[in-house]
């Protein structure tokens, strides 16, 4: 029961950070929350019910789907977000509302208003005895792909000379000009990874609902929300701790709260955010001091 | 003051066009305004809905209008399953002369509704909010039309103990009264029936995690027969996706909410639950009829129940302007609490001696291979059917 | 090489440089001198393409490149070292030395090219793996300096290179650009240590509220009343 509910948060945990990372890899450089994150989720799966309905098997169908979403985000940078280039922070923030809005009403009235159910394959709904109990195959599954995600970007970052940019460029975007490397190219990758991310938190988003609807993308953008502020905006390593923090205390809280209490537990969790930001008001690993234009 | 003359022209002049605009007419109108959730969570329930009410109102005026008199306007307003924007476009619709409102499909956007329609005593009829609080919440003008919860939960917990379970998980959310009471009332009807409850759950609506009340529910030292929620999407899905996947065989019953297509879609996962519906398209039944109707009609096949009781909601108010004689909403609020063994399409309803909530009949219906399977039509006896809660 | 026409410069109202003029052959040093807020970072912005001047010509090589955004310029060789050396604190002192040369070399040739930074900075090489922003501030110079000549940039231009290190380090500094100058390579630099900048620079601009107020051969704007009295001390 606790390995379990510790596979659990780390399964939860592990999509939040991914959402929060790709929230956090393009605030970084940009100065961007970018609220319509949730609707790069939903075309995702959108994607995904598109090629499993053409007879896609599931492997080349999620690869479509996070195809989708990375060159989803690419375009949304390039219509709505490259205009706005150099504006406030507010401005930018109202700008992916309004994306974000409009995305969700072109969903309603060109597909659905109405949710469209994806059936996982069986063995994904199979089992693992361990001993004298049995774990998911979809909790694994999903702290393996998180894991190798996160992985992924860590490499990325860290082997290669655009990763290594985008970092210089979270710090000090004008001086990366400087040395001659190419705004639009930094925040077309940026955009590119956050779809990519997106893409892959709508999988293990959908592996759980079982659905795809217009709104589906609300509640994880507002997690990776708070899971960035938690872990301190604009840094990467804060929001996979901080989305990994939110994963456990929610799960933590549904398995202990007792059910009269249990109606508390959105409330508890924002509560016990508060305390993390009285506490470490930058978020959990703050980012480094930033210059951007 | 005087007034010189040609002020008093005018005066006389704008009297008389409004008491030409204020007389009875042989082609006079009656205005509904129908503010419902035609996109977010309640559209699944909604849009098929208001796609049955639309027919009837069409059908109506086509023979005459409502009581064969009165010609439907339908002034139609998207609420986007926000209760504020319930709250103000019920507001426009009442401000815009209507006499009588519908509401969405659910209890507690209905209630908000209801303390606007309230002052008018404007009769407010949802589409299938089921939640037997919704007729008392506010004022009498406040109808259900679907089978009430306590009468759907009386009828699952009756099928469920038939079938020899004893032993009952319930998952609710606080966050509705259908979410909330329909499994309590179950379980006061399975309780009262010799059955126990051996543990609840409770999750927020929207909310993509089950797996630590799955495993809770793996861990219970006595094992359920049955889980009972009143969950839909997009929380049913999930629930029961994370459920499956943990490897918990469990039967899962629900209610009138995952009578949709996606649920169905849902295939596999979905087997052997069972549901409840104001009725099922039995092959040579009357719903069945409606359903090849409303193909016609529409071109696109009617997916659930709710269909028909938005066409019957049409029935409803037609007999209620028949019976009022007028399009005014308080002879009409009295006309449709008065209605008694009203023919519809499936079957009877009735609202005489109730309050507001209607007496009429619910079908069990079983996903079987991805395809809902008719169970039985059962009128619960009265005692069974647990007091509505507060 | 570098020739700058009627140049204004303005932050809305405000304006920071007005109608400058300069032109710096192949090979030559230029000094910038003025007080704060004279408009001698405006001018380097201007020419790194940072911020757009608001009327007049910056030409690099024969060509009009007032329009170009500063990624470009640098492709074309002209390489600023920022105030305030802004190294990329989070990232390895290999890492800033790659993003230098990134755009400009390919991989083999970067490498040679860091390895000869490293013979000009023996300090870099002890710290090749750490993070810059843990190096001293006369190594965080050195490595801005490193970061843009890995492009071979044709033109190098050091916005207060002194500023905040240490005098012995500061001699360092310009022991270095004087290596550099004596390689060959076209350098414009703004100081205010004076006296060490004319000593450097075969020319130089004396600029006072953005206009240019004295122009010519270093000796000769070193000897002049104005630099004498104003930045001299005598």
């Amino acid at each position: 029961m606790l390995l379990q509910q510790v596979i659990n948060a780390i399964s939860l945990g592990g999509i939040y950070a991914l959402l929060a990372l790709g929230l956090a890899i393009v605030f970084s450089i940009t100065g961007l929350i970018n609220f319509a994150h949730g609707e790069l989720m939903t075309l995702s799966g959108y994607a995904l019910l598109a090629a499993l309905m053409m007879g896609m098997p599931l492997l080349p169908a999620a690869i479509t789907a996070v195809a989708a979403g990375a060159l989803a985000a690419m375009a949304m940078e390039r219509v709505a977000f490259r205009p706005m280039r150099g504006a406030s922070v507010t401005s930018l923030l109202l700008t992916s509302f309004a994306v974000s809005n409009l995305l969700k009403v072109v969903f309603q009235n060109a597909i659905s208003a109405r949710g469209k159910p994806i059936a996982m394959p069986d063995w994904m709904a199979g089992v693992v005895p361990i001993g004298s109990f049995t774990i998911g195959v979809g909790p694994l599954i999903s702290i393996a792909v998180s894991a190798l995600a996160l992985l992924g970007l860590e490499l990325f970052l860290r082997r290669t000379v655009m990763g290594a940019a985008m970092r210089a460029a979270a710090q000090d975007f004008n001086t990366l000009r400087l040395v001659g490397i190419s705004a639009n190219r930094v925040i077309a990758v940026a955009f590119l990874l956050s779809g990519v991310l997106a893409g892959i938190a709508s999988l293990l988003w959908i592996a759980q609902r079982a659905s795809v609807d217009p709104m589906m993308g609300f509640v994880p953008v507002l997690k990776a929300f708070i899971a960035t502020v938690i872990g301190g905006l604009g840094s990467l390593s804060g929001a996979v701790a901080g989305g990994m923090l939110l994963g456990v205390l929610e799960v933590a809280l549904q398995a202990l709260l007792p059910p009269s209490l249990a109606p508390y537990r959105d409330a508890l969790v924002l509560s016990g955010i508060i305390v993390v930001l009285l506490v470490r008001p930058n978020g959990l690993i703050p980012a480094v001091d930033t210059a951007r234009s | 003051m005087l007034l010189s003359h040609p002020t008093i022209g005018r005066l006389v002049l704008s009297a008389a066009v409004t008491c030409a605009l204020a007389a009875p007419s042989y082609a006079e109108d009656i205005l509904i305004g129908v503010a419902t959730a035609q996109t977010g969570g309640l559209a699944p329930y909604d849009q098929p809905s208001l796609a049955g009410f639309r027919m009837a109102i069409d059908e109506l005026n086509a023979k005459g209008g409502l009581g064969g008199k009165y010609t439907a306007k339908l002034a139609i307003k998207d609420t986007r399953t926000d209760t504020a924007a319930t709250i103000t476009a019920v507001q426009e619709l009442v401000d815009a002369g209507a006499s009588i409102i519908v509401t969405p499909c659910d209890a507690d956007a209905t209630i908000a509704a209801g303390q606007i329609t309230v002052a008018k005593r404007i009769p407010t009829l949802t589409f299938c909010g089921t939640a037997p609080v919704l007729a008392t919440a506010v004022g009498d003008n406040l109808f259900g039309t679907y089978p009430g919860d306590n009468l759907q939960a009386a009828v699952i917990a009756d099928h469920a103990y038939a079938k020899g379970f004893r032993k009952a998980y319930l998952l609710v959310s606080p966050d509705s009264s259908y979410t909330a009471q329909l499994p309590e009332y179950f379980a006061e009807v399975f309780k009262k029936k010799g059955g126990a409850v051996v543990g609840t759950g409770s999750f927020t609506m929207g909310q993509p995690d089950f797996s630590a009340i799955v495993t809770a529910i793996k861990a219970l030292p006595e094992q359920p027969d049955l889980i009972m929620t009143a969950a839909y999407e997009p929380d049913f899905p999930a629930f029961i996706q994370q459920l499956r996947a943990a490897g918990v065989t469990t039967t899962v019953y629900g209610a009138d909410a995952i009578g949709t297509a996606t649920v169905q879609g849902l295939g596999k996962l979905v087997d052997g639950t069972v549901y409840t519906a104001a009725g099922y398209p039995t092959p040579g039944g009357a719903l069945e009829a409606f359903n090849k109707r409303f193909a016609t009609t529409t071109g696109h096949a009617a997916e659930s129940a709710y269909e028909a009781n938005g066409y019957e909601i049409g029935l409803i108010l037609d007999a209620a302007v028949k019976a009022a004689g007028s399009t005014d909403p308080i002879k009409l609020r009295d006309a449709i609490a008065g209605l008694d063994k009203l023919p519809i399409v499936t079957g009877t309803i009735t609202y005489a001696g109730t309050n507001g909530m209607p007496v009429r009949a619910v079908s069990l219906i079983e996903y079987k291979d991805g395809k809902p399977v008719y169970i039985a039509t059962q009128t619960p006896a009265a005692a069974d059917v647990p007091a509505a809660a507060h | 090489m570098l020739e700058v026409g009627a140049l204004q410069v303005r932050y809305g109202e405000a304006v920071a440089v007005e109608h400058l003029d300069l032109a710096l052959p192949e090979g030559g040093v230029l000094a910038l001198i003025g007080a704060n807020g004279a408009g001698k970072s405006s001018t380097l912005a201007a020419i790194s393409g940072v911020v757009m001047p608001a009327r007049g010509s910056v030409r690099f090589g024969g060509r009009d490149i007032t329009r170009l955004p500063p990624e470009q310029r640098s492709r074309l060789g002209i390489a600023l070292v920022p105030e305030g050396r802004r190294v990329f604190a989070a990232l390895t002192v290999a890492e800033n030395l790659t993003l230098g040369g990134a755009m400009h070399l390919d991989r083999a040739a970067r490498a040679v090219r860091a390895e000869e930074m490293l013979v000009l900075f023996p300090v870099l090489r002890q710290f090749y793996r750490a993070r810059a922003g843990t190096l001293s501030g006369g190594q965080q110079q050195m490595l801005a300096i490193a970061r843009a000549l890995m492009a071979r940039p044709k033109l190098l231009m050091i916005d207060e290179p002194s500023l905040g290190l240490a005098p012995k380090v500061v001699d360092d500094v310009f022991d270095l650009l004087a290596a550099l100058k004596a390689s060959g390579l076209t350098m414009l630099l703004v100081e205010q240590n004076v006296a060490l900048a004319l000593d450097l620079a075969d020319s130089a601009l004396v600029l006072a509220t953005g206009r240019v107020v004295l122009a010519g051969p270093a000796p000769d704007v070193a000897a002049s009343e104005l630099v004498r009295h104003a930045y001299l001390g005598h």
